[in-house]
């Protein structure tokens, strides 16, 4: 256990102390950040109140505004905890090819360490720091949304944001390490986190809401873990918001809002439930384990 | 002297490249042992399958009577492994990598910060304990590499060229710490090096070339049947001549460079019959020794005379 917790206490430091990587791994976030306050956070606020104009029937515009305002902004909280898990989980595990390439891994296996003991020790460190950012981060856009005027989440939703949070980093986490043992370079590994960075926002519908992308994409995307976990995040955040903000509008068309936005998910034209959306993530993190530790099984230091 | 690793005709193949080629060594307690051969003669291949990184295809291991392929966890208690390039982490301090790297070993922090102590003190490296390793100088970051292997107290140290890239100040300070680790903690230490005048240090010397071990001894037998002293006589002005005939007429090889004679000689002591008989001819002398450069290179030019 000593050397599980010396390992992964390591791995934290060593992520920790590259000012470069910390930066890096919150680019993404930064871009989704930049972008809601540049144009899509006002696209997004005037399509809601558009809404609001057309079905809600009499009603004080100056409220809808803010309320619009509010709901986009814990959309964009629930994207960006999301896009944090994935990008951050990501460069964590990134220290793992490193130490392959550096030639750092094979001074651990001359310890007796197993290595088993050290693959854990790499996922474990993502997730702590994956968690920990994550967690960081809501408590900032918390205080930030309080700031502007905005109501907080009960507790049982932060407790519940709080468990998506950190089931988002388990996963992602996991699925990163499956994808590290096929890289064997940093360089390559810091090209594939500039393309999921970028990626990540469409595949998780944050830049764009999921009406404004294509069907057929859309179909696919419904078959990623990215998609749902983003899902998952929106209803709890925007649940209370969403009811206040669309009160007196018909329950149709709060629905579609819904799809459009990415907040509820349409599988083969059945709304999926949040524990079929749970279930279909864990399943996608117990996938990616089984296939990294079959991976791992057949990897040897002299192939890397 | 004990034997602490014994190697019996070990193979390592890698498809149809055979790296390690049948070799068999034996390496004493409490010695330093060189380990030479050029670029790709199998030595660091060789080194990772002492220290459990590799499995042999072939062979039969024992380190600290405990057998390769089976024991290798308790090996690794054994040895420490200080390998080619620097495995430290640029942005921990040298007193947190230390730290974290004999965490690997034991769990009891007073121990290691015991340990910790020792080692820094060793390898002097108190003065940068709190410094991150990635500041260090070339020197230092070699020490606190070997510190790093000697925080569990290995019986073995293995050092994969150790000093390579480093300023003569910057070896002269590595070497000080091996002979230390040596000397004063009886440690067994097996290294591999580029420097020839290094290999010198060694107790007992392994040349390998293409797999295959090719020689095996002391610096002085290797250099007694590999490396000739060169008698250089310098003759005065008008001695030229004369110092000629009498080279001829004593039969001895000879070649001539900038006005004096280079003459092989089996030995120092063989000169003393060539300077007796032409003092008088000449205007200075020196006896040129062989070195571990004309071993190795003489060694791996012939055949395999180690099995």
């Amino acid at each position: 256990m000593s050397k599980y917790i010396s390992l992964t206490k390591r791995n934290c430091l060593v992520f920790l102390r590259d000012r470069s990587s910390v930066f890096f791994s919150l680019l993404a976030m930064l871009i989704v950040m930049l972008l809601t306050t540049v144009f899509l956070g006002s696209l997004n606020v005037t399509s809601i109140t558009n809404l609001l104009e057309k079905y809600g029937g009499v009603r004080d515009s100056a409220v809808d505004t803010e309320n619009a305002k509010e709901l986009i902004r814990y959309w964009t909280l629930a994207g960006i905890l999301v896009v944090n898990s994935l990008t951050v989980s990501l460069t964590v595990i990134g220290i793992m090819i490193t130490d392959v390439n550096e030639n750092r891994l094979e001074s651990f296996y001359t310890a007796p360490t197993s290595k088993p003991l050290i693959a854990l020790s790499y996922v474990t460190s993502a997730i702590i720091i994956g968690t920990l950012f994550c967690v960081l981060t809501f408590i900032l856009a918390l205080i930030y949304i309080a700031g502007c005027g905005g109501t907080l989440l009960s507790f049982s939703a932060v407790l519940r944001v709080l468990f998506y949070i950190f089931v988002n980093v388990c996963i992602f986490s996991v699925i990163m390490y499956l994808a590290a043992l096929f890289v064997k370079s940093p360089s390559a590994w810091s090209g594939i986190a500039t393309i999921v960075g970028t990626l990540v926002g469409f595949v998780g519908a944050i830049y764009l809401p999921m009406g404004s992308l294509p069907e057929k994409l859309g179909n696919v995307l419904t078959y990623l873990p990215v998609l749902h976990g983003t899902s998952l995040m929106r209803k709890v955040c925007c649940e209370s918001i969403l009811a206040k903000t669309f009160e007196g509008v018909p329950t149709e068309v709060l629905d579609v809002y819904k799809e459009q936005m990415g907040i509820t998910i349409v599988m083969k034209n059945i709304t999926v439930s949040s524990v079929f959306q749970l279930l279909f993530m864990i399943g996608c993190g117990v996938a990616a384990l089984i296939a990294a530790f079959i991976a791992a099984r057949h990897k040897h230091i002299s192939d890397r | 002297m004990e034997p602490i690793i014994q190697v019996s005709h070990l193979k390592k193949y890698f498809k149809n490249v055979k790296a390690v080629d049948d070799i068999s060594f034996t390496v004493k307690k409490g010695e330093l042992f060189g380990f030479l051969g050029v670029n790709g003669a199998g030595k660091t291949t060789t080194i990772q399958i002492l220290t459990t990184l590799f499995p042999p295809t072939e062979g039969e291991v024992n380190i600290c009577q405990l057998t390769l392929g089976k024991e290798n966890e308790q090996i690794k208690h054994h040895i420490g492994v200080v390998a080619q390039n620097n495995s430290l982490d640029k942005h921990l301090t040298v007193k947190e990598n230390l730290l974290l790297r004999g965490g690997l070993y034991q769990r009891n922090t007073k121990t290691l910060k015991e340990k910790l102590h020792q080692v820094s003190e060793i390898l002097t490296l108190t003065d940068v304990l709190k410094r991150p390793y990635g500041k260090l100088s070339g020197g230092q970051k070699r020490r606190a590499e070997i510190a790093a292997s000697l925080m569990h107290t290995p019986e073995i140290l293995f050092l994969d060229e150790p000093t390579t890239g480093l300023d003569p100040a910057a070896r002269k300070q590595v070497w000080s710490a091996i002979h230390h680790l040596q000397k004063e903690l009886k440690m067994t230490v097996f290294l591999t090096t580029h420097y020839m005048e290094e290999a010198a240090k060694a107790d007992h010397i392994s040349i390998m070339n293409k797999g295959h071990l090719m020689e095996y001894g002391t610096p002085f037998s290797l250099k007694a049947k590999y490396a000739k002293d060169t008698l250089r006589l310098i003759p005065k002005a008008d001695c030229q001549e004369t110092l000629t005939n009498i080279l001829l007429k004593e039969k001895l090889t000879c070649h001539s460079r900038e006005n004096s004679y280079l003459i092989p000689m089996d030995s120092t002591l063989s000169a003393l019959p060539v300077l007796e008989q032409t003092k008088s001819l000449l205007q200075g002398f020196e006896v040129i020794q062989g070195t571990m450069d004309d071993v190795f290179l003489n060694a791996m030019k012939g055949e395999r005379n180690y099995v």
